[in-house]
């Protein structure tokens, strides 16, 4: 069942600041917003959900924190809670024409962009799970929302596997207050990095790894013109036109002079690689943290699409290899398989093969990417209304990892100790 | 008055992340109050060496200056002072030596290796010196 109700603009590039979502898989395992968590339809009609014991142990990292604690028991939800899963109930009653209880609502925590709700529905006697996300008081991404609304149904049924898109909302409904999208919720299944180097995951390190990076080659490998993607832009020099954004991103938004990162734009644009072969549906952040996996090693859907867009498929493949995303390890991309195994898989995926110096472009542009969001977050900390700790969190340790990175990636006399090193 | 005000924070932000958020009922409310406290414990870190790190830049700023090309600003920079030792005046002239480097680093990075390699240098120290454990 799809309801749509909104238009879909084409500004896929308008603050890109919800990468920061990513911090919503990051936080899950010791928050208890797991799908098993939640209730049950006809059970207690009291919105429930899981309190977090944490144990006094040494905080070294928000790895450690993310990987090692539990979620035990449940307590009643305060009203606003109950308050959103009632306005939902009568707001999908209204649309659906169909008998709809909440028996379930819990906040999924860390999204920068959006308020994210798992709830648990019941319809007409039958348990339906939801993901309700909603725009913050202030946001101002009013576009993002359709964007990755739509990009979700122009892929689903593919091969690459996304939650099934139910509902757009572009008003501001009564008690929702604030425009949203409804997705089928995929139970039983994980985001958090941290957990695949944690049992029972990490058995299963090289199967999820091998999924990941078959998904994503079938994602590079997809026709593009066979997918309703009319919303997005075409560019004529994919690299160029993504240099161009994140660049400006960087100027407007640094709150202090950043040497480093305005070295990797100078790198880059004097280095731009040829336009490829072939033009692709990017995902923008496909990485570890953005795909749901199970106990048995199976992927069963990649989130978090507001930044796809047509481009190079270089780009996720290098995207996904940023040292970052498996911080302080260095050899196995994404805490999964190592780079050069990674690399391969995709090429078999794809039927695509790597141009080693286009790729090196790609890897030091996410690099340069990823620090244009993490910039763009601290002044959206200091400057917006939204005081989410997530965004603080991105002015300080991740600034300064990503300059690290980048410093590996470009300083004459390198070591290489990251991503290069190893492929 | 506490002395070391970085070990206080230090101190908080582990009762914050040890005590208080595990007893804190609401899921949300507790993934705040960690992501807050491993906040705090990276400010504990800034609080003690802010001024420290950034008088160091700019003297190192100064010290690479003096072998660029002559400029009125980079000039202007070897000569000027902090209004104060408050954080907001020493960020005020370590953004102005930045900058300088980003112009001078764009000027000659691609005509004198030997200043180039230098500032990468420096670009690797100042790195050291603010990241955070």
């Amino acid at each position: 069942m799809i309801l749509v109700r909104s238009r879909t603009e084409v500004r896929p590039h308008k603050n890109r600041v919800c990468g920061l979502e990513i911090w919503t898989a990051d936080w899950s395992p010791f928050l208890g917003f797991a799908a098993t968590k939640s209730g049950h339809c006809g059970a207690d009609s009291s919105p429930r959900i899981s309190a977090p014991p944490i144990p006094p142990k040494k905080l070294d990292s928000l790895d450690w924190l993310a990987g090692t604690i539990a979620p035990q028991g449940e307590h009643t939800v305060s009203t606003p809670l109950s308050a959103i899963g009632d306005a939902l109930v009568d707001y999908l009653s209204a649309h659906w024409h169909q008998d709809i209880t909440c028996t379930a609502i819990n906040q999924i925590p860390g999204g920068a962009s959006r308020e994210t709700f798992r709830v648990k529905l019941c319809v007409d006697g039958s348990p339906l799970g939801v993901i309700l996300r909603r725009d913050p008081p202030s946001s101002l991404i009013d576009t993002e929302r359709a964007h990755e609304f739509n990009t979700y149904k122009a892929v689903f049924g593919t091969h690459v596997p996304v939650p099934e898109p139910m509902v757009l909302e572009d008003q501001h409904p009564a008690g929702l207050l604030r425009p949203f999208s409804i997705t089928r919720e995929i139970p039983g299944c994980e985001a958090s990095p941290a957990l695949l180097a944690t049992p029972p995951f990490v058995q299963h390190r090289q199967q999820i790894g091998e999924r990941k990076w078959t998904i994503m080659g079938q994602l590079a490998a997809l026709d593009i013109d066979t997918l309703a993607l009319d919303f997005m832009p075409r560019p004529t020099h994919p690299a160029a036109h993504e240099l161009d954004y994140w660049a400006q991103v960087i100027n407007q938004d640094s709150l202090h002079p950043q040497p480093i990162a305005q070295a990797a734009v100078r790198w880059l644009r004097r280095n731009l690689p040829d336009t490829p072969g072939k033009l692709a549906l990017v995902h923008g952040d496909f990485r570890s943290g953005n795909f749901l996996f199970d106990t048995q090693g199976d992927i069963h859907a990649v989130l978090d699409w507001e930044m796809a867009h047509i481009g190079d498929p270089l780009e996720d493949l290098a995207w996904s290899f940023d040292p970052l995303w498996c911080w302080p390890e260095k050899t196995l991309a994404g805490n999964l398989l190592p780079r050069a195994e990674a690399l391969a898989i995709w090429e078999r995926a794809s039927g695509l093969s790597v141009d080693r110096q286009a790729f090196r472009w790609w890897q030091i542009f996410a690099s340069m990417k990823a620090i244009a969001i993490w910039i763009s977050s601290a002044e959206d900390y200091v400057n917006g209304t939204t005081k989410e700790p997530i965004l603080a969190y991105a002015g300080w340790p991740l600034i300064d990892r990503q300059n690290r990175i980048l410093l590996d990636h470009l300083s004459p006399e390198s070591q290489y100790l990251y991503a290069e090193a190893t492929l | 008055m506490i002395p070391a005000p970085g070990s206080a924070l230090t101190d908080l932000a582990m009762r914050l992340l040890l005590t208080i958020a595990p007893q804190t009922a609401n899921n949300f409310a507790a993934a705040d109050s960690m992501l807050v406290g491993q906040l705090m414990l990276t400010l504990s870190q800034e609080f003690e060496r802010a001024v420290a790190t950034r008088m160091q830049d700019i003297d190192e700023l100064r010290e690479l200056f003096t072998d660029a090309p002559a400029q009125p600003a980079r000039a202007r920079f070897a000569t000027a002072t902090t209004a104060s030792l408050h954080l907001r005046d020493v960020n005020h002239l370590h953004d102005e030596g930045m900058r300088l480097l980003i112009e001078l680093h764009t000027e000659v990075e691609q005509t004198d290796a030997d200043l180039n390699l230098r500032i990468w240098h420096f670009l690797r120290a100042h790195s050291e010196r603010h990241k955070f454990n």
